[in-house]
Parts: C-alpha cells; structure tokens; sequence
C-alpha cells in the first residue's frame, strides 16, 4: 500500500539510487530515534555533571537482558538468511526464537524495574533515578514496536509471501531489530559507566 | 512552445494507473495525493494563522489602550475578558498560543507543509512521495494537533500561558499559573502529535528526493526550493525528537512527580511531592536544541521559495547557484551549535558563552552570501514585478533588517541588555515572522494556478503586498526604540514603570499598523478563497518558467504527469540564455546534441 | 520553637516600628498606603482589575474581621467552606491569593483605612469631572478623546481599505471593456518600491532622531561597565546600520531600476567566482571585528575576578515582587533552605547560621555609588530575570540555581536626575521572564546614593534576626493558635 503509487508506473526512469525508499524511509525513523536517545543522554550527562547526583547500582537483571537482546539479534539475523535462502522451516523458527528472546528481554526489563524498587529507587526522586527508568521505559516502548513488527512478519511466514526474490519486509524487521538490540546494549554500557 | 507537447506525446496508457475510482472522502479528505495534502496544509494554516492574527489584535488593543474598557472582549472571551477587560492570565494565553500557532502551525506545518509537499513530487520529477499514505497521516496528525490546540482555549483554566517556550518551573506548576493545568496538558499533546507529524512529512521528503528523481535530475540540477526543503527536512527529522524527549520528561515532571527540571520546589506548591535536584537550565538546553534550527527550518524554506521567485521573475539566473546550495548547508550545520545564544544570561559559564558567540556571529556570513546573490540577481534583470515577486523581494528586505538586529543579539555581551527585550520581539517577528510569512505569501501567489487551476487577482495582490509590507515595518520597526528603551516583552501593560508612560503613543501608532495590517489579510483572504471558485482560469505555465511543475498538466492527476515523466537535461535556471529566441528554457529541454540520459545510460551498459 | 520566633519576628518588627509610631488615627491611613504599596500593588489596585479585583469599596462589601481573615490566609478561609471566601475564589478564576500571615491586625486595618480613603477619593474627582464641562481634572476625558480619534483612525482606514479594493476592480473592469489593461501595475510599484525606499530611509533617520533619546543607550550609563557595553553597542549600529543603508538601496533601487520592459532582455549572468569571494571576505571581516570586540566585551562584564572587594547583596525573587537581602558587616549572607520558606519566611533564611544574624531584608534596592555589588539571584517558585536596564544588567533568577552579577553602580540617583532633566527618574529592577499574571507589575525601585545616605538608609532597616524577645513571643503564640 505505501509504494502502490510509484510501483504502477514501473517504466519510470529515475536517477539511480543505491538505496530501497522504503528501507530508507526506516533509516531515517531510526535516525530520529537515535535523536530522541542522544537528547537523553546528553542531558543525563549534563545533569549528572552539576552534582547532587545520586549514585547506585543497576540491575543485575539488565546484564542479562543484554545478553538476551544480543542473541536475538543473531536469530533475527539467521531469519533474514533463512529468507534469502528460501527456508521456511527455519525463517519460522528464527523468528520465534526472536519473538521469544524479544519477550523475555521485556520481562526482564519489568523485573528489573521491579529490583529497582526493592533497592529503593523510584521513579520519583533524584533524576539520576527519575532518568533511569524514562531511558529504559523508552527503549521498552520502542520494543512493543519492534514485536509488532515481528509478528506482522510472522504472519507474512505463513501466509508464504516471503520468498527468496521477496524478502524485503524481514530485511527491514530485522534492520528495526538490530538497532534496538545495539540502543539496549549502548543504553546498558552507558548508564553502567556514567553512574 | 515544445515543451507543452511533449506531456501529449505517449498519451496511449498513460491515465490509467490502476487506481480505483475515487470517492469524495478519499479524493477531497483522505487523501493520499500529495498535491490534495499540500491544499489540506495550506488550508489548515491558513486557517490557524487567521486564528493567530486575531489574537495578536486584541493583545495589541491591550497594550496600546491598557486603561481601556471593551465590551466585545467579553463577548469573545467569556469570563477572560469581563466588562471589557482582558485579563492578565488570558494575555498570557494570547501571546503563547499566538507564538505556538505562528511558529508551528502556520510557519512550519502551512509553509514547509504545503509547498514540500506540492513541490517536492512536481520539481523533482516524481508521481508521487515516497509513501503517499504516510503523507496522509502526516496531515492527519497534523489536523489533530491543530484541533486538540484549539481545543485547549475552552478549558479550565485557560491554555497553556508560560510563553510559547514553555520554560518550566512556571510550564510545570499548575499553581504557578492556571494555564498550566489541563490547557499545559493539551498544548503538550497537541505538540507530540505535531512532532509525529513534522516527521512522518519530513522522512517522506528526504526518501523522495533523494530516491525518486527523475532521470538526469543530478543534485545539482535541483531547483533551489528543492534544497531548501531537503535540507529543511534533515533539520527536522535531527531536531523534532529532541524536543520531543524535553515534551516527555516535563509530562513525567507534570503528571508523575519527578523533578527532571523542578529544583527546590516545596512540596505545596508542586502537588505534594517535594522536588529537588532537577535543572530548569537542562529543558531550556533542550528546547533550544530544537529551538533554533526551528527558527531555520521556517526560514529556509522561504528562502528556497523566494531564490525561485526571484529567479523566474527577474527573467535572469540565479547568482551563484551553488554559492546558494552552500550557504543553506552551511546554514543547516551551524544552526545545530548556537542554541545557546538564547541562553546568555541564565547564568551560563562565560567561555560556552564566547563558543555560541562565534558559531551564532558565523551564521552571518553565509545568510549575507544569500542577500547578496539575491541582489545580484535583480541587477540587469528584466522584472516582472508580479505579486509573488514583491513578497519575495519583501521577505529580502526583512531578512536583512531582521538579519543585522541578530548581530546585536548573538553578541552575548549586547545581549545582557537586549534580551527578552521587544528588541527581541523585533528582531524575531522581523526575521522569521515577516520574513518566513511573505515567503509564503510568495509561494501562495506564485504556485496558485498550481494547485487550483486558476489565477489569484493581480490588482488585489498588489494592494495586500503594499498594506502588509507596510504595515509590518510600521509595527515592528518601532520596537527596537522601545527594547532599547528596556521595555520587557510579554507585559501585560506598560504602565507599572514611569518611564516605560513615554511609549504610549508609539504602542498606539503600533496597534493601528496591525489593525491595518490585519485587515490587509481580509484582501488576501476574499482573493484567495474567492479565485480558488472564481479566479481567471491559468495556463499551463503562466510565469514562463524553467521548473518541471509547469510540464504537468493544469489538471491535476493522480500521478502528475499523463505520458513519462520528463526527462531532465539542464539546470533550472537558464532564463534569458544567450542564443535562445525565448527568454526561458525548461529543463525537460536538450541542448543541442544532448541525448536523452536513458539512451546514455542504456549505451553505457553495452560497453 | 526558638528558631520559628526568630524568623516570625523579620516582618514582625517591621510592623511593630510602623505600628508604635502611628501618632494620631489619620495617619493610620498613611501607614496603610505604605504596606499598600509594598505588598499589595502588585496583584490589586483601587479601582481596576489586576490580578486580584479592584479593592475599591472592599470595606462596605465585607466586615473588617472578614478582610482580616482572608488577608491572613485566604486559602484555609476557603478550605473552611466560607461561603463569601468561595465566591471570591471563584469569581477572580480561582487564582490564589498569597497569605499575609505576618500581618498584624492593626496593619490589616490601616490597609483598610488606606482603601477607604482611596475609595471616597476616587468619587469625587468623577462627580467633579460630571458635574462640569470644562475638564478640570483632565486625565480621563483626554484619554477618552484620543481614544475616540484612534478608533476612527482605525475606521477611517479600514474604509479606505474597502474603497481600495472596490476601485481596482472597478478600474480593471473598465479595462477588461476597452481590452487592455488600463492600468500599468508594472510601473506603478516601481515607482512604489522607491518611494518606499525614499521615505523608509526618512522614516528610518526621523524614527532614530526622536526615539534613540528615549532609549538607556542614549543616557549615560549608570555603571562602569556600561561605558564599554555602550561602545560596543555603537560599533555594531554603525556597521550593521553601513549594511543596512547599502544593502537596503540596492535592494529597492534595482527594483526600480529594472522593471520589466519590453524592448529589454536580461543579463544572463549565473556566476562571478570573483564577486563572491568579495562579498564572502566582506562580512567575515566585519564579523571578526564584531566577535573579537564582542569577547573581549563579554569577557571584561563577566570577569569574576573583581569578586572579592564586591559587597554582596542577594536579590530574591518571587511571585511578584522582588526582596533583597543585605549581608550587613560580615558581607556575608546566611545560609538558607527552601524548606523553610514560609509565610513567616519568606526568603528561608536560616536564623541558627551566625552569618544570618546581621542580615537585613529590605523591599528597595539601595547601592553605594562606585562601591562594587555582587547581586545574588535567587527564585522562590518560577524563574524570573532581574533587569536593571540603566546599569546594563540582566541575569535570570532560577529556582534551585544560585545565579550572580558583578557590577559597579557609578551614577547615583540625583545625579541621574539631573542628566535627564527628569525629577522623578528612578532606576528600577525589573522581572523580565514570563512568570505569571501581575508579571509586568513585578518592579522595585533601585536607588544609587552616597555611602553617607546609604547607611543612613540601611539603619532605618530591620535587621533580619532581631533581640526583641516581646514581639517573637506574641508571634509565636499567634502560631501556636493555627
């Protein structure tokens, strides 16, 4: 539905472009993502430079999420080769396993929320605890978008539309996937360095 | 001409794209025909900026006659405007829904809006954007941005009334200020939808003029407008999520008791929750980090209107068109260092002051580049002295009264004085308001036959130009005496200090210019709506333009063109080409011995 | 309890002074308009509608222990279900009132007196004005008159407006009879755009000789950096004006120049390297002018090392009024707490802190002239932005971070007078970031004088933590009956 237009007029000649529109339409959502994060860190270290900053540790839950979203990154790369391969089997399977890992790292999120609230860090209180909950619950909502677009890839699986020749749609999904998993990791390695 | 055969040519299977039929609804309101969005923007700002109009007079009949009583206040007011008297909260009201409507939803939404969204397809050669029904939610969001801000004048409490710069604390205590109740709410709201909107548009235009030209359209045979809008887009796509993530965090300080930007607040006065540790410094970093590419991303795209204006108009080429190209980028990249010079004096160490001096100070030479090129692009043309072209030779003269009153301002030691001044107000409804909006008046009377079919009235254009033009100098030209003067902005009345009682005339003089100035718009406003139904019927390229628009059909089609797309060979600027008989050449025209590019690129592949 | 008797007994003593010295009942007026003026104005006035309604009448409308009440603490009145308390919050749209707490009966009373006063006032100069047509007292009915012109001004050109638009096209159709287009638009706004050239530039040039005299930049500066603020200020008009005056000529004179004509074909001329280089040098070089004088400019203002000798005054702000706090012998200001700020005290300044024992809070700003000052910022609620526009000074007042300016006052008040001819000049410390409705009322006097004058002033002030062990009693009772 989003290229109907430009794709019936196929005889169209355009200036070359190394780059799929659609793919680069997601590019630049990404990029305002990566905004939205930089605007929050960079302000997370512009507070913690003017003192009155409440140190304590993180999670310890949050380093096994990273280590769950980093593997679900290896299984959505395995169903994008599936895909390209023709492989239903496992394109299925991958994306399960990345469905799977995708749910269990928001889960982990939750408890580690809820880890935060034993040790006595609450959303309301010194910004460097109000901030560590804004940076993960943003990623998390970003998440709910990434397994939205999971899922309509998993339906796509088994209504067969992904061939070898048509595979664009896992290819984007797991464009979206990775930059989540690499935000997470960064996000995780930031705020366990800038306490 | 030959250019308006060759659309004829290949007629055959041209019509038919496959499209279903269209209804009413999803012809005229869902529409996902980038030319139908661009008249839905326009329509929409239009209709907000009248709304903001009205605002600026009654705030300015407040400030002109302060000890004044008038009954029609209450009328459109209600309870704010009591016997006649517009209450001090409202006034804040007034100017921050007035600065918020200017500044976003006329100014950013009905300027870049429209014309990227007309332009964008038609100059570069393409059928459509990128995604078409991501275009659509565009102004849908947009729409219901515009509704909930609307909305928001009927609450308790009234609007959101912290200035249009919604600096907390004042943004985040409903009890400093009623407008920071429910009205702060929905102002908030109605500016995260506006975000997903500017957005979905601005993502739209990047991919499409990046991806979708057409062949042998190069970079550097884009129209200027062009470059303007791309680049106009890049800024918004980097700076919209910005404030964004400030909207957020004040949400969560508003309605969750955290205190990201809340230091020191008793607890009574911040619904119960003590809050401390939070910087007040840290929204404004943020917001300006937003804030002034903002102020480019209204202006450059009227600069990118006024370089084709101007070019057409003068019958001559643009001077330096990649001195132009530069100046934009140049333009775009600093505008993303100097957030700070809005910050000067909220206590800021003194050497980041000294950096944002000099980025900001920078700035300069690049936009002095651009009126320069300008100017020497009216020198030895043959003007067409058409409505577009006054307002674009207008939006010149502004840029560069409003241009050089930023020196002043950017120059962190002058800003001491000046700042939050009506020097400031000045400066800015000079540069960006006037400015920005006679771009637009530009573009409107320019691209009208585009987008309607007909032609607006000529005489009542010019009579528009010469009120507003004027009565725009009138109004703000005389501010900067009274910023001198230490008069603060965002006063209520001038009257609690003696000295400010000298002014009193110059404030009348002031709010008469902007009555005249306001009644001017009805002129523009009957035309506009009068010639959409009315107006003399266009043809296919009333301006004689260079620009691939003008190859398209008056008829709109889904799909822009009835045959091929054109081919391009040339830049679009060869206005009064030695050699030619006619003073312009359309860049879907060859050169002599040039082959169409796909023949070249079909050649190429052979080898 | 100790501590609270302390901070009770700032404002007390204030009361207690201007209370003993009442000498007879008419003065009891007098002292009203004092506190009036110091507490009131920036929220009422007698006859209009500011922030809270017009007090005028305020006595006959409600009993003298009513008004009392709600000045103390109006927002417990409410609370209480007091029917009238409830209907004035709900008519002034339901904008609190601050609390006076700190208020005395008896100073409740002389603010009534004052306001009755006033009230009986107001009457008579309207009856007189009634009663004869001859304006007397003139201020009203000429500001009626000059009203009435300026609506028919803006009447008169509305028309005009009409008329315009109606004669276009009643001067378009007789050309659309005749076939050609009667009127030659073309020419016509050439020779607009130079005359609106010829007469801006007149404008411009009467605009700056009757204007630049009301500006501070026209008037001595009244501090020691001021002298370079303001050379550095004509530097940039004279540049920026030299740009002004070239650019804006070319601009228009090339419009009218060269107007569309038929037997003419334009210069087709895309690019000149040369020309560019110029004018790219050009505004390079007079922007490195600009920033180089500008840093050195910003620096020279902003330097801190001139701190030491500086005496510290802290300049508090809230909604809407201003405070200072004098550091008195020591210079040095105690120590303070938001948590503590009450309606008892108002700046939360610790009274246990030995630095606090000697500070003075005082509503005018008083500066010794040559004596440099270190004004402190501080904000209760919303940020404000202390203005002093004669001296060149502006710096944000924020909640929660402590914000400074170093400065050297060097003209004082009399002096000043004297330059502008003007016997009633006063500095004035403005608010100047948006903070709420009375915003623009939010002002104090600022008076610059010999050290002689100003320590005579200061001794008239009371001192913030006082010995008067009577007073803090009373207050503490007064307290302890909440």
């Amino acid at each position: 539905m989003i290229t109907a237009t430009v794709k019936n007029n196929m005889n169209d000649s355009h200036e070359p472009h190394a780059i799929n529109p659609t793919k680069f339409v997601l590019w630049l959502i990404i990029v305002a993502s990566i905004m939205l994060f930089a605007a929050y860190t960079s302000a997370y270290l512009v507070r913690r430079g003017e003192g009155n900053w409440v140190m304590f540790d993180l999670p310890a839950v949050f380093a096994f999420t990273t280590g769950i979203i980093a593997l679900s990154s290896i299984t959505m790369q395995w169903a994008l080769i599936s895909a390209k391969k023709d492989n239903q089997g496992n394109l299925k399977i991958a994306l399960y396993l990345t469905l799977g890992l995708g749910i269990a790292f928001m889960a982990g999120q939750w408890i580690g929320w809820q880890q935060l609230v034993s040790q006595g860090i609450h959303l309301v209180g010194n910004p460097s605890e109000s901030f560590v909950y804004v940076i993960s619950g943003l990623h998390l909502f970003h998440m709910l978008g990434g397994i939205a677009f999971l899922i309509a890839v998993l339906i796509k699986t088994f209504q067969l539309k992904i061939t070898a020749k048509n595979f664009l749609i896992v290819n984007l999904c797991s464009t979206f996937w990775h930059f989540l998993g690499a935000m997470w990791i960064y996000l995780y390695f930031f705020l366990l360095l800038n306490r | 001409m030959s250019n308006q055969n060759l659309n004829q040519d290949n007629h055959g299977h041209s019509d038919d794209h496959g499209h279903h039929k269209e209804t009413f609804i999803s012809k005229y309101v869902f529409s996902m025909d980038h030319k139908m969005i661009a008249k839905q923007f326009l329509i929409t700002g239009i209709i907000m900026g009248t709304l903001g109009m009205a605002m600026s007079m009654i705030f300015r009949l407040q400030l002109a006659f302060p000890d004044m009583k008038f009954p029609f206040f209450e009328g459109i007011m209600g309870h704010w405007g009591k016997d006649g008297k517009l209450d001090p909260n409202f006034y804040l009201a007034l100017i921050t829904i007035h600065g918020t409507i200017m500044v976003f939803y006329v100014l950013t939404a009905g300027l870049s809006g429209t014309f990227s969204n007309l332009l964008i397809p038609l100059q570069v050669g393409a059928r459509d954007m990128a995604s078409p029904f991501l275009n659509m939610l565009s102004y849908w969001f947009f729409f219901l941005s515009s509704c909930v801000l609307v909305s928001s004048l009927f609450v308790d409490g009234g609007p959101a009334s912290a200035g249009w710069t919604i600096y907390p604390p004042l943004s985040a205590l409903p009890k400093a200020i009623p407008g920071s109740g429910t009205g702060m709410t929905l102002w908030l709201v109605a500016i995260i939808l506006f975000i997903a909107s500017a957005l979905l548009g601005g993502v739209n235009y990047i991919t499409t003029v990046l991806n979708m030209r057409t062949l042998g359209m190069k970079m550097t045979r884009l129209p200027l407008t062009i470059w303007a809008f791309l680049v106009t887009a890049v800024l918004g796509l980097l700076s919209f999520p910005v404030l964004l993530g400030a909207g957020l965090l004040l949400i969560f300080d508003r309605s969750f008791g955290t205190s990201f930007y809340l230091a020191d607040i008793p607890a009574d006065m911040a619904g119960g929750i003590e809050r401390v540790g939070g910087s007040p410094i840290l929204f404004q970093h943020l917001f300006w980090f937003l804030g002034h590419p903002e102020v480019y991303i209204i202006l450059l795209p009227a600069l990118g209107i006024t370089s084709e204006v101007i070019a057409t108009n003068s019958r001559k080429p643009i001077f330096g068109y990649r001195a132009m190209i530069g100046s934009i980028l140049a333009i775009a990249v600093l505008s993303f260092i100097v957030w700070g010079h809005h910050m000067f004096i909220t206590g800021m160490n003194p050497f980041l002051g000294s950096v944002f001096v000099l980025g900001t100070l920078i700035i300069a030479v690049p936009s002095a580049v651009k009126t320069f090129n300008y100017i020497a692009t009216l020198w030895k043309g043959n003007l067409q002295l058409t409505p577009a072209m006054l307002f674009a030779i207008g939006l010149v003269s502004f840029f560069i009264s409003g241009g050089l009153t930023g020196l002043f301002l950017g120059n962190a030691a002058l800003d001491i004085n000046l700042h939050d001044t009506y020097f400031v107000v000045a400066h800015f409804h000079i540069v960006m308001g006037s400015a920005a909006i006679f771009g637009m008046m530009s573009g409107i009377y320019h691209w009208f036959p585009k987008m309607f079919g007909r032609m607006m009235n000529k005489s009542l254009g010019y009579a528009h130009f010469w009120l507003t033009f004027i009565s725009a100098y009138c109004v703000f030209f005389p501010m900067h005496f009274m910023g001198l003067a230490g008069v603060p902005r965002r006063y209520y009345a001038n009257t609690a200090y003696d000295q400010f009682s000298t002014f009193v005339d110059m404030n009348v003089f002031i709010t008469i210019a902007a009555l005249i100035g306001g009644a001017a718009q009805l002129l523009f406003l009957f035309n506009f709506f009068y010639s959409i139904r009315k107006g003399k019927k266009a043809t296919q390229n009333p301006w004689n333009s260079n620009t691939l628009e003008w190859t398209a059909p008056v008829k709109h089609l889904h799909g822009n063109w009835p045959g091929d797309i054109p081919h391009v060979y040339r830049w679009p600027y060869d206005y009064s080409k030695p050699g030619s008989e006619v003073d312009f050449i359309p860049q879907n025209i060859p050169e002599e011995g040039q082959t169409d590019p796909l023949q070249e690129m079909a050649s190429q592949h052979n080898h | 309890m100790k501590i609270l008797n302390r901070i009770q007994k700032t404002s007390f003593i204030f009361a207690t002074l201007i209370v003993l010295s009442l000498g007879s009942f008419a003065q009891t007026a007098d002292e009203g308009a004092k506190l009036f003026s110091a507490n009131c104005t920036s929220c009422h006035s007698i006859n209009e509608k500011i922030v809270g309604p017009p007090l005028k009448n305020v006595h006959k409308k409600y009993d003298e222990a009513w008004i009392i009440k709600w000045v103390k603490n109006s927002q417990e009145f409410i609370k209480s279900g007091d029917a009238k308390a409830v209907k004035v919050y709900e008519e002034n749209n339901k904008i609190p009132m601050t609390s006076f707490a700190t208020f005395t009966d008896l100073q409740v009373k002389s603010i009534i007196a004052y306001v009755k006063a006033e009230s009986e006032k107001a009457p008579v100069a309207s009856a007189a004005s009634a009663s004869s047509n001859v304006a007397t007292d003139s201020e009203t009915e000429t500001t009626d008159l000059s009203d009435c012109i300026n609506w028919l001004m803006v009447v008169s050109f509305l028309l005009l407006i009409i008329v315009i638009g109606l004669m276009i096209s009643i001067l378009e159709k007789l050309g659309d009879i005749k076939g050609k287009p009667s009127i030659n638009w073309i020419r016509i706004n050439g020779f607009l755009l130079l005359a609106f050239l010829i007469l801006g530039m007149a404008a411009v040039v009467w605009e700056f000789y009757y204007h630049t005299k009301l500006t501070v930049n026209a008037q001595t500066p009244a501090s020691a950096h001021g002298v370079i603020y303001d050379s550095m200020f004509n530097i940039t008009l004279v540049l920026t004006g030299i740009m002004f005056v070239v650019t804006q000529v070319l601009l228009f004179w090339y419009g009218y120049r060269y107007k569309h004509s038929d037997t003419r074909k334009a210069l087709y001329y895309p690019d000149n390297h040369k020309l560019e280089f110029i004018w790219t040098i050009i505004p390079a070089v007079v922007l490195t002018v600009l920033v180089v004088r500008g840093l050195q400019t910003w620096s020279a203002i902003t330097d801190r090392n001139q701190n030491d000798k500086a005496q510290v005054i802290e300049v508090f702000g809230y909604q809407f009024d201003w405070k200072m706090r004098y550091a008195g012998a020591d210079n040095k200001l105690g120590a303070h707490d938001f948590r503590k700020m009450g309606v008892w005290n108002e700046l939360g300044v610790d009274p246990n802190d030995s630095a606090s024992k000697d500070d003075i809070v005082t509503s005018e700003l008083h500066l010794k002239v040559g004596q440099p000052v270190v004004l402190k910022f501080r904000a209760k609620d919303v940020i404000h932005s202390a203005y002093l526009p004669h001296f060149r000074v502006q710096m944000n007042v924020v909640p929660g971070l402590p914000t400074q300016f170093i400065f050297t006052p060097t003209v004082t008040t009399n002096q000043m007078r004297e330059i502008m001819k003007n016997p009633t000049f006063d500095y004035v410390l403005l608010c100047n970031k948006i903070c709420g409705s009375a915003h623009y009322r939010m002002n104090r006097k600022v008076i610059v004088e010999s050290a002689e004058d100003y320590y005579k002033w200061l001794s008239t002030q009371p001192k913030l933590v006082a010995e008067n062990t009577a007073t803090a009693e009373s207050d503490s009772k007064a307290l302890a009956t909440k």
